[in-house]
């Protein structure tokens, strides 16, 4: 039996006809076309749950900086917060923010990150599956299972278009990891296989027609803080399916939108920083800042 | 089947921040070692376009280097590596440039002065997503993705010379996927880039070295 898929509803039907879970619909796709066994492949993912656990720790216990110098220390700083009780929310909705923070400011850093589906989105899976971890205490072998979950969305949603900045803008990357981060812990929170779909759709729906605009050309601003904000709307999503909502729309349909949108976006808004935030006027000044930075590195370099 | 991995998804593992400015970096350094197959004295490194404009705040800079030394794109050691290079006694220099609209904006030109004074010159760019393109070696056009298996040789522009070549593959049971030829003029100089889906074992790589006409052989492995 051939367990092919190219769309979200491909993928449900194949576990409605098998009787197997979204999660084992994605391991045998996974073992057919690459040969791996499915303890194999369950132990890479394993490894990347273990950077990715360090990437969104790093940055609670010390003050990261990036290498640009335009942003830092973020996580840290919310971190305090949260364990002064004086943040808003606590708990799942609290954590996710800081974890996907932490990843975020970690990978500016130039430290080491899970792609997920990029790097300059690395933030989002990693928080709402760690945060629920916790918050729920969840085992690690479930945990890697919303993880195989999560990379199905993205593997649908790399049949529609190219996942990146440049050719769909923002929306391809952030809005793809809050879809896939919303259907991997709706999994995890025993979600019915539809709902956990729908909780991605919905996911990626709100994010639809972010445009890619970063101040200076780096992945950090708007880059680290879209990384909570992506997270915590992947949670509110889940909480809707959760209830038993359902996305009007499915995740195909929000992913051709998104392929839509995206070739309609002008090039100055698709990783250029020639249109959006990258050319307000405080956006050029941190770009100037930043450039005068890195003068004494670039006369070194020349000599 | 999905055409992507779960792994191209969830990942890959890599030092940030980004996937074309960092990780295609470092594996373009890499590609760089390889088709050098010796380590170089000196390398100055030309930055085209987005790699000139930001490659500091994405350390660019520091991933090329890393690649160079053989570092892989998850290395953590990929910050230090100036420091690094300058320990292996190998200086660097870089320069930005501006090579045109035309010419990818993730360029970078490397030119490597070998022990004995040869200079190789190598233009490869960062093509999204950690994937990576080299397009010229020497005033040879080439395209080499790391995704495959390669075999370069620089040989006499003379009949016979490529049927020699692919004859020896052909008996060391090596599939050629992709074929490129080109010459400096009619008689003299000519390069062949060939990509296969088997490693090139040593055997045959010996055994197309002493072809005659074959002046130069280089082996360049996949990168994953």
């Amino acid at each position: 039996m051939k367990f092919k898929f190219n769309s979200a509803a491909q993928w449900l039907a194949l576990a409605g006809k098998t009787g197997l879970d979204l999660a084992d619909v994605v391991l045998r796709a996974e073992m057919e076309s690459t040969g791996a066994s499915r303890d194999q492949i369950l132990e890479k993912m394993r490894q990347s749950l273990v950077v990715m656990r360090s990437s969104a720790q790093k940055g609670v216990h010390e003050p990261v900086y990036s290498r640009s110098g335009l942003t830092g220390g973020a996580a840290h700083t919310l971190a305090q917060a949260i364990a002064a009780g004086k943040t808003l929310t606590q708990g799942l909705f609290a954590k996710a923010a800081l974890y996907a923070l932490s990843t975020a400011e970690v990978n500016a850093s130039m430290g080491r990150v899970c792609a997920a589906p990029t790097a300059g989105s690395a933030g989002v899976v990693p928080a709402v599956i760690l945060a629920l971890e916790e918050e729920l205490g969840l085992t690690e072998d479930a945990v890697v299972l919303g993880l195989v979950v999560a990379a199905g969305v993205g593997q649908v949603a790399a049949e529609y278009g190219e996942l990146v900045g440049a050719a769909l803008g923002c929306q391809a990357e952030i809005g793809v990891a809050s879809a896939m981060a919303a259907a991997g812990g709706a999994y995890l929170v025993g979600v019915d296989w539809q709902g956990c779909l729908d909780a991605g759709a919905l996911a990626l729906q709100n994010l639809l027609g972010l445009v890619c605009d970063p101040v200076a050309g780096y992945v950090e601003i708007p880059c680290i803080a879209r990384n909570p904000s992506a997270a915590t709307n992947a949670l509110t999503c889940i909480e809707l399916v959760k209830a038993g909502i359902r996305s009007p729309i499915p995740l195909d349909d929000v992913l051709l939108a998104m392929v839509d949108i995206g070739k309609r976006l002008h090039p100055d808004l698709r990783e250029t920083s020639r249109g959006g935030l990258a050319i307000t006027p405080s956006g050029r000044r941190l770009a100037e800042a930043c450039a005068a930075r890195s003068c004494p590195r670039k006369r070194e370099s020349h000599e | 089947m999905p055409r992507h991995s779960i792994f191209d998804i969830m990942g890959p593992i890599m030092i940030g921040p980004s996937s074309s400015h960092t990780a295609g970096a470092v594996r373009l350094g890499r590609m760089v070692k390889t088709i050098l197959g010796r380590k170089p004295t000196e390398v100055l490194i030309k930055l085209h376009g987005s790699f000139a404009e930001t490659y500091h705040g994405h350390g660019t800079d520091l991933a090329l280097v890393a690649g160079l030394l053989g570092l892989s794109e998850s290395d953590p050691e990929i910050v230090n590596s100036l420091a690094l290079a300058a320990r292996e006694g190998i200086k660097i220099r870089f320069e930005t440039v501006d090579l045109g609209q035309e010419v990818h904006p993730n360029t970078a030109i490397f030119l490597s002065t070998l022990p004995g004074g040869e200079v190789v010159q190598v233009t490869g760019h960062s093509t999204g997503g950690g994937s990576i393109l080299i397009s010229q070696i020497d005033q040879f056009k080439v395209a080499l993705t790391g995704e495959l298996h390669s075999l370069i040789t620089q040989h006499q522009d003379e009949p016979g010379v490529v049927a020699a070549v692919t004859k020896i593959l052909a008996e060391h049971r090596v599939n050629i996927a992709f074929l490129s030829l080109s010459r400096t003029a009619r008689g003299e100089i000519a390069l062949m880039t060939l990509e296969a889906d088997e490693p090139i074992p040593q055997a045959a790589s010996e055994a197309i070295r002493r072809v005659k006409g074959v002046h130069r052989v280089r082996i360049v492995p996949a990168l994953k």
